[in-house]
């Protein structure tokens, strides 16, 4: 159909990172980028129904999040592509040791592997604007009283910000005992911990294999 | 008062209730679609200032179509649409099926405006284009705009012959998307 209008010169030659899972490009995702109007997260998973394997966490494919019945929890499966909408407090255990409360959608695609190799796991969140924030929040484990929510403007901070909230939001929660008693039934909550793995101190190493 | 909505989950499967289908959530709008190995490969073309590019059917591709780049699917839809929004492009070969998806959106108030047009495909001429001013979650003003551009597209050959060239193009048609009350077209270009 296009043939005569057709551009013929090599995809790469116009467009180097036409696909974002391609062998070159996707190592700039492995945390989190912003392209346009979104945020992206890129990684090379074993993925089957049972698990997303993570070679530094384990499994990471169990979800929490927290509605108006109180928790309700899952597991990514291969070839679902899942939304969590935007407002929705949720996380992922042993992943990071917060409740996620962000103004934007979040969505995830697990994908499986051609034969035996890695599959990946896509996120495509949208990006903040304006006022749009990301909050970090913890509950109480045991009665779900909200304890500490550490609040990001991340529409004007951009992902810097996002970082940068997320330790000191984890700082300060792990630095006051206080934060951590539940006011209503007095249970001492877990440590939380960071996104990253190599940010955890040793007590916070500790949190993430628990919760 | 109806209960929030926290997550949508679509299967991306052959006897999944959602594929072909499009879902919208608070920032996106998602379609899916799975089909058998051996079906017509729906490509990805983007209109660029020299010419139109073909997105490769690679086994695994995901392509983000920036807002404002007027892209077409072809199987799937018989125009070239440029919305302010970008348009992530999933497309996956496994086994015996090609999944696919569309992820529209991410920033809601950047979808301002959507449109729709088309091109010789002899000689690249703009052959017309309609715009919908659909403002921030206004996307069923496309929809409905969709419907009128490729009746009138259709409705007379002097709309579909080129003013440079002469070339004939072929009749415009419908996102091809599950309910659609509508026959496949002749060419599905």
């Amino acid at each position: 159909m296009f043939a005569q209008i057709e551009i013929k010169d090599p995809i790469e030659k116009i467009a180097e990172d036409w696909d974002l899972l391609a062998d070159a490009i996707m190592p700039h995702f492995s945390t989190f980028r912003a392209v346009g109007h979104n945020i992206f997260g890129l990684r090379r998973r074993l993925i089957s129904a049972m698990a997303i394997d993570d070679p530094k966490k384990g499994n990471i494919s169990h979800y929490v999040e927290l509605g108006p019945r109180g928790i309700e929890e899952g597991e990514h499966q291969p070839w679902t592509l899942r939304v969590t909408t935007a407002g929705t407090p949720h996380r992922v255990l042993h992943n990071f040791g917060y409740w996620h409360i962000n103004d934007k959608d979040e969505l995830y695609l697990p994908i499986g592997a051609a034969e035996r190799k890695a599959g990946y796991f896509c996120i495509v969140q949208g990006r903040p604007t304006g006022k749009e924030t990301d909050s970090f929040a913890w509950y109480c484990e045991k009665c779900l009283t909200l304890l500490f929510d550490f609040v990001v403007e991340t529409g004007q901070t951009g992902l810097a910000g996002f970082w940068k909230g997320e330790q000191e939001a984890v700082r300060r929660y792990n630095g006051d005992a206080m934060l951590r008693t539940c006011p209503e039934c007095a249970h001492i909550n877990p440590r939380g911990y960071c996104w990253n793995k190599a940010k955890d101190t040793p007590e916070e190493a500790e949190a993430r294999l628990y919760w | 008062m109806d209960a929030p909505i926290l997550r949508y989950l679509l299967p991306i499967g052959p006897d999944s209730p959602t594929v072909g289908r499009w879902t919208r959530t608070h920032d996106y709008d998602v379609w899916t679609d799975c089909r058998a190995a051996d079906a017509p490969p729906l490509t990805l073309w983007e209109a660029r200032e020299n010419g139109v590019l073909r997105i490769p059917d690679d086994e695994t591709v995901m392509h983000v179509v920036k807002g404002g780049t007027p892209h077409h699917v072809a199987q799937l839809f018989g125009y070239w649409r440029a919305c302010d929004s970008d348009l992530v492009w999933f497309r996956i070969a496994r086994a015996d099926f090609v999944r696919y998806a569309i992820v529209l959106g991410g920033t809601p108030e950047a979808y301002v405006n959507d449109a729709i047009l088309w091109i010789c495909p002899s000689c690249a001429t703009s052959l017309g284009r309609r715009d919908f001013a659909t403002g921030p979650h206004g996307i069923e003003k496309f929809w409905r705009g969709e419907a009128e551009s490729v009746t009138a597209f259709n409705s007379d050959r002097a709309h579909r012959t080129c003013p440079s060239c002469g070339h004939e193009h072929p009749p415009a048609y419908r996102f091809r998307r599950a309910g659609l009350d509508e026959a496949a077209p002749a060419v599905a270009w």
